[in-house]
This record gives structure tokens, C-alpha cells and sequence, in this order.
């Protein structure tokens, strides 16, 4: 589709409807100079803020799974351990992993859906998953499979298989018998071994060299690789209690987007000096301090605590120990996935019912912070409560804010040295930047318009 | 499994948490007892791998969704899917199927492409007023679903 805006030429396209949800990207290029990348993105968390303010305390866990259709598990997952937090009650043993195999569900749809609905395409080179259909129909068929596996954990331990109806405050409403996870674990089998194979495939793909130095951050958890946290990790230095999130990281406004960016603070400030010496336009255009959440920060800072069978794909798929190639994200997913599987395949192997579903609790004042890794990265959420046990603040930030700014940072740097493209390779192209980070612009509806602008 | 051997399905797609885009889980349950006990109900939000695992294995599926095409708000569509076509073979006369969420066309098109189909799919829906934040169907939406309603009673009769 192309428009005509004054002088400038406009292109525009719902092609990126690929990255789920809603948004728009825009690049301006002024006398042959890339003046402006603007990534916006409508964030609903704005809005379930405000909607959540006044409400019961265990009403955020089913509210805040309505933010995303792909990844409910982790809105609720947020939601329950900063509540619990405010309410000072802990949730551990085989309630724990319950909650722990709900969320390798998630991660197994959510990554499938991103690496073979979504990203493979653009290694394929074919417009869509449709065009998979003639020459790739065992792979596509086999990450359905995959996924479908996952859709199956989250039924049996939700209740239902979307937006999970089965999680409360505390732990569960109803926790399976020994006897009823059993028929899962012939199915979680049968999807570790087509997870192997999907990493073995991907990992056959070419991938461009990229190497990216943002600051990977990630949540922290003693013994895991990250879904549950204890505490908030980077290689920047940061080794920070889940708490102290809002000292260092810091949500802000920015012209171009009703979505808040993130930013380091303390990254900021050392960077500052830096930025005032440099003359090139990215870093007049960028704030210092921003920084990465997501598959490839939880596997540069983790890989060594993933299941045994991941980790020997991930070396057979030639990642070392940490992955900065955005591009091969996708290769990171996909062991993330078999990481799952086994995951999930233990806690079933483990399981022993609990007497109580749910960790009883007195209704206290006071405000709980809590943070867990969602399938693209860490998901913060703050509640306040009251004497009544009312939420008199809420605050959610999540993955795709984080990595807003890192995104549109690495598009900046990708369209600069590709100006020479015409405007539809260029378009194409910035969509494949975009997407190798899967930002959830959605946690909705509509499409993601992109336009490029030269003047 | 082959093709129409599980139960008929009838499936509500969209977020009651964005005014009208809760068109299909309200007619979900308006349908509640007005549907034979046989016929499987499943609330999905539109992702369209899980409409193909929702209806693949159906001889019929009726989508139930809010569905864009320029018309009045309010307006009931019923776009009858062949699944051999890949136009489709909507029944309100337009080029193509077009629903506001991306999902519900690209499962269409992506249970066309990989034999994923039920025999029969219907999409019944209602142009929305208003797909913003909130909770609650706008007036011209609710005073159509009565009609939306019947209209899936006698698909699925």
C-alpha cells in the first residue's frame, strides 16, 4: 500500500501483524541522513493500572492474565508473587512446582508460535508460514505438535486453555492427583523429542553476524535457569533484590509513544559523559541506559543451569555460553523449549500432591514486589494494598517496554548502514530486526503499521 | 483424526476486557442451554494455531467474533468458509473475510493450506462500535445479538 503524505514518500504495510499485536514503526530519512526511528506501541498495562486501582487483592491474578493471550501464565505468575510478597506468605514445595510446570506450558506455545509461525519465515525466505505449507509441511506439522503439547499442560493445570481460571493467591483453587498429571508425561516425552529436533533444525539456519553490547538483564533464581526469581541479575553488574527494582531500573515517558520506556539507571548516569562526547546522531537520539530482557539475556547470563539435554543441543548447535547474535534468538528459543520439556518432565516425575491448594493468608497492609521471566523476558509487577485488602496502586512493566528502546537502538544502527536499500527491502529488512526481538506489541488486537519516510 | 469425527464446536474469540472485541465469549454464553449438549463451546482469544486445534479434527465450526468490514456497527455478518476456496465464500457478498484480529484470517488460511479445515465453518459476528479498554458490549452490538444468536441455533441445528 502506498501513500502520499506532502513531499515525502510513505510507505506502509500490516506485514508485521507477524509480531503479535498492535503498534506502529516509522522511519524518517531526511537528504539521504536517517533523521528518526520511532517504534510505538500501545501498551494495555496503562490502562489494567488504572482498572486494577480499588479492586480486591486476588482479583489482579485473573485481570492481569486478560493483558496478553500468549503469555496469561506470566502476567499471573507477576501478579501472585508481589501480592504474596505484600501479604508476606511463601509459596514453595509442590505447590511451587505446579506453578513452575504451568509456566513451562507457556514458554513451549509462546516460543513455538514465535519460531515456527513467526521468525522462520524470514530464514526460509518466504513471506509467511502459509508459504511453509509446499517445502517445509514436517516442520510446520511437527511445531504444531510441539505447541499443542504445551496448550495441553496449561488445560490440565488451568482449568481451561487460555487465560488460565485455576491460579489464586497462595497457590491453586485445585491441584491435580499423582494420578491425573500422569497421562502427561508420556505427551511431555513425546515433546522433548520433537523440541530436539526443532532445535537441530533452526540451527541449521544462516544467520547474519551480528553483535550486539546492550546490558542483558534477567531475574535470578539460586539453582534454575529463570522462570520463578528470587532476584534481578545483569551483566552489568546488577545483583539486586526483587524490591530494589524500582531504584535502578526506571520507566519514562517518551514523545513518540503512549508506551513508557525503560532505562538502567544506574547505566544511565556512568554512560552519560560518554554520550556527551559522541557526535554521531544514534547517540544524540538515544538516552544511555538502555538494556536487554528476554531469551538472549537469560541465556548469557544462565546457560550453564539449563537441563542437561539443552544445553548439549544448544553446543551442538554451536552457541557457546552466551549469545549476543540477535539473529540466532531463534536457536536460543528453541533450546529455551527443550528446556522446558525437560523441566517439565521432572516436576511431573517429582510431583506429590499438597494437602492445601493454596497457602492460607491474613489480609495485611503493605506493598509486594514481584518478578518473574515471562517467554520474552522479565515482568515486573508492584501492588499496594490497604488495610481492607484493596489495591491502592498497581504498577506492571513488561518485557516489551524494556526492550523498546534497545529495539528501536538496534534498528537505528541497521537502517543507517543500509540506506542504499530501496524502500521495500528496507521495510522487509527492519521487520526481521524487529522480530528477532518477538515483542509483544499486542497484549491485544490490530496490526503494526510501518512506514518509511524520504524526503 | 479424520476429518468430522469430534463433536460439532462452536468457538468465541476476542477480549471482554475491549468493549465489543467481547462479542464472541458474550454469545458464548448467551448460547449456554440453547445449543444440544453435544456441541463442544471453547473460549479461544483468535492465536490462530489454536483455532486449527479447535476446529481441525470437526465436521462443523461456527467462529463467533467481532468482524470488520466497514458495515454499521451492529450489523450481523455470517461468512460461510469453503474450504476449498481461497477466496472463501463469504455470504454478505465482500471480497474477503476480515476480521479484526489478524488471527481469525490467518487460521483460515493456514487450516487451508495445511488440510486443517473443518468440513463446514461458519464465522457469525457483529461489526463492533467500539474496540477501546473496558468492560461491556456497546448498545448498537448488544441489540444485535439476539439475532447473531439464532442465527448459530440454526447453523448448528
Amino acid at each position: 500500500m502506498t501513500h502520499r503524505a506532502g513531499g515525502s514518500r510513505r510507505l506502509s504495510t500490516g506485514a508485521l501483524a507477524r509480531v503479535e499485536g498492535e503498534g506502529a514503526m516509522h522511519i524518517d530519512i531526511r537528504d539521504g541522513e536517517l533523521v528518526d526511528v520511532q517504534l510505538n506501541i500501545y501498551e494495555p498495562p496503562r490502562f489494567f493500572e488504572g482498572f486494577l486501582r480499588g479492586r480486591g487483592l486476588e482479583e489482579p491474578v485473573d485481570i492481569t492474565a486478560r493483558i496478553c493471550g500468549i503469555c496469561p501464565v506470566a502476567y499471573q505468575m507477576s501478579a501472585c508473587a508481589a501480592i504474596e510478597d505484600a501479604l508476606g506468605i511463601t509459596v514453595d514445595g509442590p505447590l511451587r512446582a505446579l506453578r513452575h510446570l504451568l509456566y513451562c506450558g507457556e514458554w513451549i506455545e509462546s516460543h513455538t508460535l514465535h519460531i515456527h509461525m513467526l521468525h522462520a519465515p524470514d530464514f526460509l525466505g518466504v513471506d509467511s508460514v502459509i508459504e511453509m505449507a509446499q517445502d517445509h509441511r514436517p516442520e510446520v506439522e511437527r511445531g504444531l505438535e510441539i505447541k499443542k503439547i504445551g496448550n495441553e499442560v496449561l488445560s490440565l493445570l488451568g482449568g481451561r486453555a487460555i487465560h488460565p481460571i485455576n491460579v489464586r493467591v497462595g497457590g491453586f483453587y485445585r491441584v491435580p492427583t499423582v494420578a491425573e498429571l500422569q497421562p502427561l508425561r508420556e505427551r511431555l516425552l513425546r515433546g522433548r523429542d520433537l523440541a530436539e529436533e526443532a532445535v537441530d533444525w533452526v540451527a541449521g539456519f544462516s544467520f547474519a553476524d551480528l553483535d550486539i553490547d546492550h546490558e542483558f538483564v534477567a531475574a535470578q533464581h539460586p539453582t534454575d535457569y529463570p522462570f520463578l526469581a528470587e532476584r534481578i541479575e545483569s551483566d552489568g553488574g546488577v545483583d539486586i533484590a526483587v524490591a530494589d527494582f524500582p531504584d535502578h531500573f526506571e520507566e519514562h515517558q517518551v514523545p513518540h509513544s503512549t508506551a513508557l520506556h525503560a532505562r538502567h539507571l544506574g547505566h544511565a548516569e556512568a554512560s552519560t559523559d560518554d554520550a556527551d562526547d559522541a557526535t554521531d546522531a544514534a547517540a544524540v537520539r538515544f538516552e544511555p541506559g538502555n538494556y536487554l530482557v528476554g531469551p538472549l539475556a537469560r541465556y548469557s547470563l544462565f546457560s550453564e543451569r539449563l537441563s542437561a539435554g539443552a544445553r548439549a543441543a544448544a553446543d551442538r548447535a554451536g552457541l557457546g555460553p552466551t549469545c549476543r547474535n540477535p539473529f540466532q534468538s531463534i536457536v536460543v528459543r528453541a533450546v529455551e523449549v527443550l528446556h522446558a520439556y525437560e523441566t517439565a518432565i521432572k516436576l511431573v516425575d517429582g510431583y506429590e500432591r499438597p494437602d492445601l491448594a493454596a497457602v492460607p493468608y491474613d489480609v495485611r497492609p503493605g506493598t509486594g514486589h514481584g518478578v518473574t521471566e515471562a517467554p520474552r523476558g522479565l515482568l515486573y509487577h508492584r501492588y499496594q494494598i490497604d488495610e481492607n485488602g484493596l489495591l491502592s496502586d498497581a504498577v506492571i512493566v513488561p518485557p516489551t517496554s524494556q526492550n523498546q528502546a534497545t529495539i528501536e537502538h538496534d534498528l537505528w544502527h541497521f537502517v543507517e548502514a543500509n540506506l542504499d536499500l530501496d524502500d521495500e527491502s528496507l521495510r522487509r529488512q527492519a521487520e526481521v530486526t524487529i522480530r528477532n526481538h518477538d515483542p509483544c506489541i499486542s497484549c491485544a488486537t490490530h496490526f503494526l503499521d510501518l512506514t518509511v519516510s524520504r524526503t | 483424526m479424520s476429518p468430522g469425527r469430534a463433536p460439532d464446536v462452536v468457538i468465541g474469540i476476542g477480549n471482554p476486557l475491549r468493549r465489543d472485541d467481547g462479542i464472541g465469549p458474550a454469545l458464548l454464553a448467551a448460547l449456554h442451554d440453547r445449543l444440544p449438549p453435544t456441541v463442544d463451546r471453547i473460549e479461544l482469544d483468535g492465536e490462530a494455531t489454536r483455532l486449527i486445534e479447535a476446529w481441525s479434527d470437526r465436521r462443523r465450526a461456527v467462529v463467533l467474533d467481532a468482524v470488520c468490514m466497514g458495515a454499521a456497527a451492529g450489523t450481523v455478518h455470517d461468512l460461510r468458509i469453503d474450504p476449498r476456496e481461497p477466496e472463501g465464500t463469504p455470504a454478505v457478498g465482500t471480497p474477503s473475510v476480515s476480521s479484526h484480529h489478524p488471527g481469525l484470517a490467518a487460521a483460515i488460511e493456514l487450516g487451508r493450506a495445511f488440510d486443517r479445515l473443518p468440513r463446514s465453518l461458519r464465522v457469525i459476528g457483529i461489526e463492533p462500535e467500539d474496540l477501546d479498554h473496558g468492560a461491556g458490549l456497546s448498545a448498537s452490538v448488544d441489540g444485535s445479538c439476539a439475532a447473531a444468536i439464532d442465527l448459530v441455533i440454526e447453523a448448528l441445528a
